[in-house]
């Protein structure tokens, strides 16, 4: 069963388009990647799944449930809770601790009571290797951590699928790869992800699917193995051998 | 030469006098202070009825003197059928008067706050008044403080105008006092020190204010 259906997904700035009939099924438990040179509109697909951007015509579902369009507000808030997004630059909130950070979704939207949602937040931190950082500010870690610290904020409200747009691109390189773990362990775990990415390791190692997007289409999917050693598609190939070389 | 003795005997009645001034500054900062943030929210709004009637609000206070706004509640409103006292005309004027400056302090301290911050609040399923209560105004109360003490230093300093329709504050017994008894340096000179004052307190609270909001900054 899909958890993400995006059928036929059109969106356009003013006159430009960005996506350009879009189609594309994630099913539970699946780890996409979605690669291609910027501009493609990778990151634009991806804030459409949580409606952050509104697509223009088209159907995404979210389990089967169509997002966007003229839905009531409550139903999109509704819809918004079970997927979770991790931002490029992070955007962890400056007020409030790590931990404030993790258990500001499930108190005030949740309504989880505080002592509930102060152990589960304890717990997701340990998880992402911060527990003796719960009580810092965003402005006192590290990027990775903040980062890491962004994941355990989504994972707060118990998503049924997780966005990750560009994840790792702000990151200092020595703090990549402790995203990139966090993010794989939780792959292992089977959280259905899609990860707009620049870490073709990370593509190739972890995902079930590659997808290549180039001007607001998608040009390729296949597994990763046969995507980087036989692709199919001029365009695939070209990409490939320019991230690849450099 | 100065007639300290004079200053002595006086003192007590200014004083009662400041609590007047006081009185009437705080409740017109807290009422405009709510007004200011509807208003900025209403100007802030998508839709464009709403923005625009903040817009022209704004327009039509901040473009014409308090002075005439003053007379205009007190003396030209009872025409209508409405007769306020002085002091609710006073409060009220300045309270309008306020929350037109104070809407644009909000409104560039909420524009202020990175896309990114309200985007997560948006990502994680928070409804627009969550997003505003949790993420929003807490983070605007930074960069909204220094202009916000500003205005409301202004607001203390021309509450002085309602001494003109009569409400018995610093400044209309200051008046009194001299008028009687023509020690006009003497005078002044204490209602100036007691003006100071009452701003300096203010300027005092931002201060500490400023560094109780500071301490999830970077160092």
């Amino acid at each position: 069963m899909s958890i993400v259906s995006f059928r036929d997904v059109s969106k356009t700035f003013g006159s430009h388009p960005v996506l350009r009939n879009v189609s594309l099924d994630i099913e539970e438990g699946q780890v996409v990647a979605i690669i291609g040179p910027s501009g493609a509109g990778k990151s634009t697909l991806l804030r459409c799944v949580n409606q952050l951007e509104r697509h223009s015509t088209g159907e995404i579902l979210i389990d089967g449930m169509p997002i966007g369009g003229n839905q009531r507000n409550r139903d999109l808030i509704r819809l918004r809770q079970t997927v979770g997004m991790v931002f490029q630059s992070f955007n962890l909130w400056p007020h409030l601790s790590a931990l404030g950070n993790v258990m500001e979704g499930p108190v005030t939207v949740l309504k989880t009571p505080v002592a509930v949602a102060r152990q589960q937040a304890e717990a997701l931190l340990k998880q992402v290797g911060l527990a003796d950082h719960a009580a810092k500010y965003p402005g006192q870690l590290s990027g990775g951590q903040q980062q890491r610290v962004a994941i355990a904020r989504a994972l707060a409200m118990k998503p049924r699928v997780m966005l990750f747009d560009e994840a790792t691109s702000a990151l200092d390189p020595e703090m990549v790869q402790e995203v990139l773990r966090v993010m794989e362990s939780l792959a292992a775990d089977g959280m259905t992800m899609l990860v707009v990415t620049h870490e073709m390791g990370f593509a190739r190692k972890v995902a079930d699917r590659v997808v290549l997007m180039a001007n607001g289409q998608v040009v390729e999917e296949d597994v990763p193995e046969t995507f980087f050693t036989n692709p199919k598609e001029e365009r695939s190939r070209a990409f490939l051998s320019r991230v690849l070389s450099s | 030469m100065i007639d300290w003795n004079f200053m002595v005997t006086y003192s007590p009645r200014l004083l009662k006098a400041c609590e007047v001034t006081f009185g009437i500054s705080v409740t017109s900062l807290a009422l405009s202070t709510v007004a200011g943030l509807g208003i900025a929210l209403l100007r802030l709004s998508p839709r464009r009825i709403l923005s625009s009637t903040a817009w022209i609000y704004v327009w039509i206070v901040r473009g014409t003197p308090l002075l005439l706004q003053l007379f205009a509640i007190y003396y030209a409103m009872p025409m209508t059928g409405l007769r306020l006292d002085p002091w609710t005309a006073g409060i009220l004027t300045l309270s309008l008067n306020s929350s037109a400056y104070f809407s644009e302090i909000f409104r560039s301290a909420i524009q202020s706050i990175p896309t990114g911050q309200t985007e997560a609040a948006i990502a994680i399923g928070m409804g627009p008044l969550q997003t505003l209560r949790r993420i929003v105004i807490p983070l605007s109360l930074r960069p909204a403080l220094p202009p916000y003490v500003g205005q409301a230093i202004t607001l203390l300093k021309n509450s002085s105008l309602v001494s003109i329709i009569a409400v018995p504050d610093l400044m209309q017994t200051a008046q009194s006092i001299y008028s009687t008894t023509f020690k006009v340096v003497e005078v002044m000179l204490m209602t100036g020190v007691l003006y100071l004052i009452m701003t300096s307190l203010l300027q005092i609270a931002q201060t500490s204010l400023e560094r109780r909001l500071s301490y999830y900054t970077v160092k």
